[in-house]
């Protein structure tokens, strides 16, 4: 069983969820640890902290096709952003590859 | 000869936009002051119906996990449950929102807004993965608007903005080069000249002046947070039905910022698309 680590805004994370970074507010202060499953009750501490955004493992359930599937679309989606950009620049290419790594995963 | 555009036309013909919102100048005023913030912040919220409704819908959705059954009817409660940057980050928003009504069409609308909002979010991101001296609400501010001479200019001259952007779509280079021959100034300086007369501070002006060239302003580290907001919102591809909008990122600005594009960057990549689904679920609320 695969899984994805994906970031949430706070008002997305479900009881059952596991962090897979501390979740911190805004001043970085830590409210929950990283590895966490969230409970109901941490869901509130979610709010009360006013965290923002969280960072979960979620089980993958997509199958391998769909796994390519949906890279081959990401990547194309990347292609077109890019289209126009001057890919010899060493930045811009730096910056290209990071974004097509990360639609990929 | 079509008009060239100048910085006393911009500012003769203002009435193109919609008045400025003066909350923004006063929320970028009192930023380092909470107190002040806060007095700032509920009387705004309680004298805008919009802004009310949206605090208190967040405020009750973020209670319906704690205080069941019971309805948050009042600001003060909402704003100390939601949170201060929270309320003036959403205060900003939908005051900034009321510069780009009765834009048409309705795409060119929808693109402006999804577009600054885009770049808002991504500078607000930038801001604190990099943890540069620049607050949220400058880099928010700054994001929303550095698009606002391109508004001018589509309400200026709507032919002429559209041969722009067909002659830049043609062509391969940036806007501004198209907007340059045709208006004799790009959307930047325009936009700046504009944010220096709603009195917004400097930084913020040479943000916007200069978001598309940003060697011109390589000691501003603003600049380099909304030069390299822009790209990823269109690396990204936060805003839809725009494919190909990334021309260069500024080596510059990377190194300003201390940005290397190396494996780290997907943090920032993911901590954007949430934050701009956060920004989104404002707006269908």
């Amino acid at each position: 069983m695969r899984n994805r680590v994906k970031y949430i805004p706070a008002f997305e994370a479900r009881q059952g969820m596991v962090l897979a970074e501390a979740a911190c507010d805004r001043y970085l202060r830590t409210v929950l640890p990283s590895g966490h499953q969230l409970s109901e009750e941490n869901l509130s501490q979610l709010v009360a902290h006013q965290v923002e955004l969280v960072c979960v493992t979620m089980r993958d359930v997509r199958t391998d096709e769909e796994v390519a599937l949906e890279a081959s679309t990401m990547a194309k989606q990347v292609l077109d952003a890019f289209e126009k950009a001057d890919l010899s620049d060493p930045v811009t290419a730096a910056l290209f590859n990071q974004v097509l790594t990360y639609r990929s995963a | 000869m079509a008009t060239q555009v100048t910085r006393s036309l911009v500012l003769s013909d203002q009435h193109a936009l919609p008045p400025f919102p003066r909350v923004v100048q006063q929320i970028l005023d009192t930023v380092e002051d909470p107190d002040a913030n806060l007095n700032v912040l509920v009387s705004h919220v309680e004298h805008d119906p919009v802004i009310t409704g949206h605090v208190l819908s967040m405020a009750n959705k973020a209670a319906s996990s704690r205080y069941s059954g019971r309805a948050i009817d009042d600001v003060f409660t909402a704003i100390s449950l939601v949170g201060l940057s929270r309320v003036r980050e959403v205060a900003l928003l939908l005051s900034v929102a009321k510069l780009y009504d009765g834009t048409s069409p309705r795409r060119m609308h929808d693109f402006f807004w999804f577009h600054s909002v885009a770049v808002g979010v991504c500078g607000i991101e930038i801001a604190h993965w990099t943890q540069t001296p620049v607050s949220v609400d400058t880099a928010l501010i700054a994001g929303l608007l550095h698009d606002i001479g391109q508004l001018w200019l589509q309400k200026f001259d709507p032919q002429r903005f559209a041969q722009a952007w067909e002659q830049s779509s043609r062509s391969g280079e940036e806007v501004v080069v198209a907007e340059r021959a045709l208006f004799g100034v790009d959307h930047g300086e325009i936009g700046g000249w504009l944010a220096a007369s709603w009195g917004l501070n400097a930084e913020i002006v040479k943000a916007i002046t200069h978001h598309h060239v940003p060697e011109n302003a390589a000691s501003s580290v603003l600049v380099a947070v909304i030069h390299i907001a822009e790209v990823l919102g269109n690396a990204l591809d936060l805003t839809p039905h725009m494919p190909g909008r990334v021309t260069k990122v500024a080596a510059s600005s990377c190194k300003a910022l201390n940005i290397t594009w190396a494996d780290d960057s997907h943090r920032l990549f993911g901590r954007i698309e949430a934050r701009s689904r956060q920004a989104a679920s404002l707006f269908a609320i």
